[in-house]
């Protein structure tokens, strides 16, 4: 009997003390000061422009940036070449220039097969797999590999026992192995494993729907004011097929009123139109009661008639129990959801494709990065107050994405400025500065005599008006020859060129190839005829002229050796061409596409961008300490907060400590 | 099934009342181990105590000869066929009692239910509230009023169903309190609960007419009258999560985990061979 008791005892003193323990755990105080040891805050706000930031801070619109800048320091920073964000942010993250991490433009390419791909991730299902009936299951999992060379400013910092917190820096995903917290940024799939597709339900398709990129459009047929359909997620691998895993949804609209109800799984949601929802959790089923995967969405009721129009977001990963690595700790993106609520995971929330191809006006488009912002800020609230010492960033990505979507609001001359439409959004991209503003107005308000802070982008802006079919020009120039001079606009990827008679051409925003014997599988470049091909081509793209207008398509032509150093030199691009302000690579010639025109107005709403010559669209830096560098650039970052800390930098790191 | 759930439904407020301002947490606990006990006692009452403990005896010696005679294959595969059919004979002597354990553990679990697997809305928040038309119900989707108390208040215009005679509303929880939304139609009048309260209170996620398994799954609030117009009306109560030392756990499973350690645990001094 004796022994009984003592167990009864044994267990309720367990039991007592688990529950003691973790409500002191639960309960214990977030909100506190900052504490005394060494501190370094680093704000990223992507790609703010230090024209457009000197014009706000002039006409008194942010008093924090005013106040860092007059109380500390205040200049451009040099961004990479190219000035692409993932080039850019990886350029930040590693102290390296592209030789070094090997991240040389949004979009890389396979020189054996010759078709574009993504320069961040590379993902491989399970090699090993066995058939039982219909379902293949794996025996290992797959993997996602993070493409970026090179050593992390904070695993550096982790291993001097410095804590970090890194939100949302882009090119990391998945996120590096790390002791501290973080999450991923741009570059995170959704849940389709795509950079974000929305799904758009509607009565009234549009022609174009099969060419939509970064969406679906879903025709429905309404009857008695209803209809079913189904929310496609991920392919489901466990089935040979490999088909698209489903959840059917209904949604009835109102007879009279601008109003619906979509009745998916056990919730119901009531709409009205221009409304959205929360954020839905979604269970797609793999295999029956073994096998599932959860994402989150949400919906927007566009419109109920005379057309109806519903709009869901990109299925993003789910925060509360991500099916891919987001987060370190693993259990970090649940501490987010379960403090700040479902969040957007994917790398570009911004849903910039859906106002392109004119599934929103931009009403609709200013909603949805309202919903991003407003979200972001309230993590922001959270991440910096749980952030006690060491070292703390955040990325900031609207500054960026309006500015693409809005920037002819702020551009008369641009070939798609609307005098009317810029009456009313002509104010959108000084409000997200503002609202950047805000973030520092936090940060002020709690920092102390120990703490560095640095606030900064990685690029600036410039307008798009015109974009550079880059292929096109170089098959006019002669460098490409066409299979079938007949299909040149129809046949995507390349598949139209004939590679034996071609010398060059353009992959991603700014990279050009040689088409070089001994590295390209159908090279007919020799080594000796190298360089004076890369000189005529390059002597043709700056002398290059806008028919329009006479002005210079081209500022800068760079060549690899003369920008890059390090173990990744030989994947980059022979050529980096630097368009002018007001010229790009069009979206066409990034993918292997070909147009009739070499050159052509852009009327696309992405009307600002920075895939520039790196000297015409710096970025900025601001911190409460002076900068020793008179001319410093994204590279040293790395090298600084390492210094910041005491810190030496790592020997491949090419940048300097700016203070 | 109002009839049962008026004489239950007081039994299990009086039972929760104490945990009603409290964690959750607390009142799982408390619950989850008088259950326990309480299974326990039941199964002492119902079941062959005398037969189960010998069976149990049975299976240690054939456990020992196993270990004893590990060399002799044939005493070994004996001893195994005696093993399965012991079990065998230990199952059949917990059948009884678990038949007898089944209505006082479903009643249990569906009290539980109404209090643990939705929470309170909170104000703020919004929630859709639905009501059906019965079939026999000449009126239309038009002639039914929603009535809101203050504290409540309509956030858009309702979305009628013809096709499912349902009609739907959102509303805005303004304050917090216990409501009646009236449902008018004609002179007939239908009235609906909705809780905005911090406390473990039973929620009636949907009331029903003539329809048993909605009654006996909300046996917070009584089914609709026979001669309403209305066959259904529901609530969208948010589900509710549980937690246990941080962990998000189904309240269902920390039933049946907390219970089963205090059946185990007590089993020894109450004297219960199980």
């Amino acid at each position: 009997m004796s022994n009984h008791r003592s167990q009864v005892e044994i267990l309720t003193i367990i039991s007592l003390s688990a529950i003691i323990a973790s409500l002191l755990f639960l309960n214990c105080n977030r909100g506190q000061a900052l504490s005394t040891s060494k501190k370094v805050i680093v704000l990223g706000f992507d790609g703010v422009d230090p024209q457009l930031l000197s014009k706000y801070m002039a006409e008194g619109r942010l008093p924090n940036f005013s106040k860092l800048a007059k109380d500390g320091d205040y200049q451009p920073l040099g961004t990479s070449v190219p000035p692409q964000s993932p080039v850019a942010w990886s350029n930040f993250i590693t102290g390296m220039n592209p030789g070094g991490h090997g991240i040389f433009d949004f979009i890389h390419r396979d020189p054996r097969l010759m078709i574009p791909m993504s320069s961040t991730t590379k993902t491989e299902g399970s090699k090993n797999t066995i058939k039982i009936g219909k379902y293949t299951i794996p025996l290992s999992g797959g993997t996602v590999k993070n493409l970026r060379d090179g050593k992390t400013f904070w695993t550096i910092l982790e291993d001097h026992d410095v804590p970090t917190t890194i939100f949302k820096v882009p090119a990391n995903f998945p996120p590096v192995e790390s002791e501290g917290k973080s999450i991923s940024g741009m570059g995170t799939p959704d849940l389709l494993g795509s950079f974000g597709t929305f799904s758009f339900y509607t009565d009234d398709p549009p022609a174009n729907r099969d060419d939509i990129s970064g969406g679906i459009v879903y025709p429905v047929h309404l009857i008695n004011d209803g209809f079913e359909s189904s929310l496609v997620g991920p392919k489901n691998a466990f089935l040979a097929e490999e088909p698209d895993a489903t959840i059917p949804f209904k949604v009835w609209r109102d007879p009279e009123y601008p109003t619906a109800k979509i009745q998916i799984l056990d919730k119901q949601i009531l709409l009205k139109e221009k409304e959205w929802s929360d954020w839905i959790q979604v269970d797609f089923e793999l295999i029956p009661a073994l096998q599932s995967v959860t994402g989150i969405c949400r919906f927007y009721l566009k419109e109920v008639r005379p057309t109806f129009k519903l709009y869901v977001t990109p299925i993003n990963i789910d925060p509360s129990n991500p099916a891919l690595p987001i987060s370190t700790p693993s259990d970090y993106a649940e501490e987010l959801h379960d403090h700040c609520g479902y969040f957007y995971t994917q790398g570009m929330p911004e849903d910039t494709k859906a106002l392109s191809w004119g599934v929103f006006d931009y009403d609709d488009f200013h909603s949805q990065t309202q919903n991003v912002l407003n979200e972001r800020l309230r993590l922001f609230d959270y991440v910096f107050d749980d952030f006690k010492e060491g070292l703390f960033f955040f990325y900031v990505s609207s500054t960026d994405l309006n500015a693409h979507m809005f920037y002819n609001m702020i551009d008369p001359e641009h070939p798609s400025h609307d005098s009317e439409k810029a009456k009313q959004f002509a104010d959108v991209i000084p409000s997200l500065y503002e609202s950047a503003d805000g973030i520092i107005g936090k940060v002020l308000e709690k920092l102390d005599g120990t703490t560095t802070l640095i606030v900064m982008s990685d690029h600036g802006f410039a307008p798009f008006r015109r974009a550079v079919h880059l292929n096109t020009w170089l098959k006019d120039e002669g460098y490409i020859t066409l299979i079938d001079e007949s299909k040149q606009t129809e046949i995507e990827f390349f598949q139209n060129v004939d590679w034996s008679r071609s010398k060059a051409y353009g992959v991603g925003f700014n990279g050009l190839y040689l088409n070089l014997r001994g590295r390209e599988d159908n090279g007919v470049v020799n080594q000796r005829e190298k360089k004076s091909v890369l000189d005529e081509i390059a002597a043709k793209l700056l002398a290059l002229r806008d028919p329009q207008n006479g002005d210079k398509v081209v500022d800068r032509v760079y060549r690899r050796n003369e920008i890059y150093s390090g173990k990744h030199i030989e994947n980059a691009p022979d050529l980096v061409v630097g368009y002018n302000r007001g010229y790009r690579a069009s979206w066409e010639t990034t993918i292997g596409n070909f147009t009739l025109e070499w050159i052509e107005d852009n009327m696309d709403p992405w009307s600002g961008d920075h895939c520039m010559a790196a000297e015409l669209v710096p970025g900025v830096i601001l911190s409460n300490r002076t900068l020793r560098s008179k001319d410093p650039k994204l590279f040293d970052m790395a090298p600084t907060i390492l210094a910041e800390f005491g810190i030496e930098k790592e020997k491949n790191m090419v940048g300097h400590p700016v203070f | 099934m109002d009839i049962i759930n008026s004489i239950l439904n007081p039994f299990f407020k009086i039972l929760f009342y104490p945990f009603a301002n409290m964690s959750p947490v607390w009142g799982m606990l408390v619950i989850s181990f008088l259950a326990g006990i309480t299974m326990l006692f039941i199964f002492k009452a119902t079941s062959d105590q005398a037969g189960i403990k010998k069976a149990k005896n049975l299976f240690k010696a054939h456990f020992l000869a196993i270990r004893l005679y590990r060399d002799d294959l044939t005493l070994m595969m004996e001893t195994m066929k005696n093993i399965v059919l012991g079990n065998l004979g230990y199952m059949k002597k917990s059948l009884r009692p678990m038949l007898f354990l089944i209505v006082p553990v479903a009643i249990i679990i569906i009290q539980l239910g109404t209090r643990y697997e939705y929470r309170p809305l909170r104000v703020g928040e919004t929630t859709v509230v639905s009501l059906t038309l019965d079939k026999h119900e000449p009126g239309s989707l038009n002639d039914v009023v929603l009535e809101l108390p203050d504290g409540l208040s309509l956030d858009i215009p309702p979305v009628r169903i013809d096709q499912l005679r349902e009609i739907n509303w959102r509303i805005k929880i303004e304050r917090s309190g216990v409501f009646d939304i009236v449902f008018r139609s004609d002179n007939k009048t239908v009235k609906k609960r909705l809780q905005v309260v911090d406390s473990l209170s039973p929620l009636a996620s949907r009331i029903a007419r003539d329809d048993f398994q909605t009654a006996l799954l909300n046996p917070g609030e009584s089914s609709l009258q026979n001669s309403s117009f209305a066959s259904m009306v529901s609530i969208s109560y948010p589900k509710r999560e549980f937690q246990f030392l941080g962990i998000s756990i189904h309240w269902l499973v920390a039933f049946f985990v907390f219970s089963l350690i205090a059946a185990f645990a007590c089993k020894g001094f109450l004297g219960v061979e199980v």
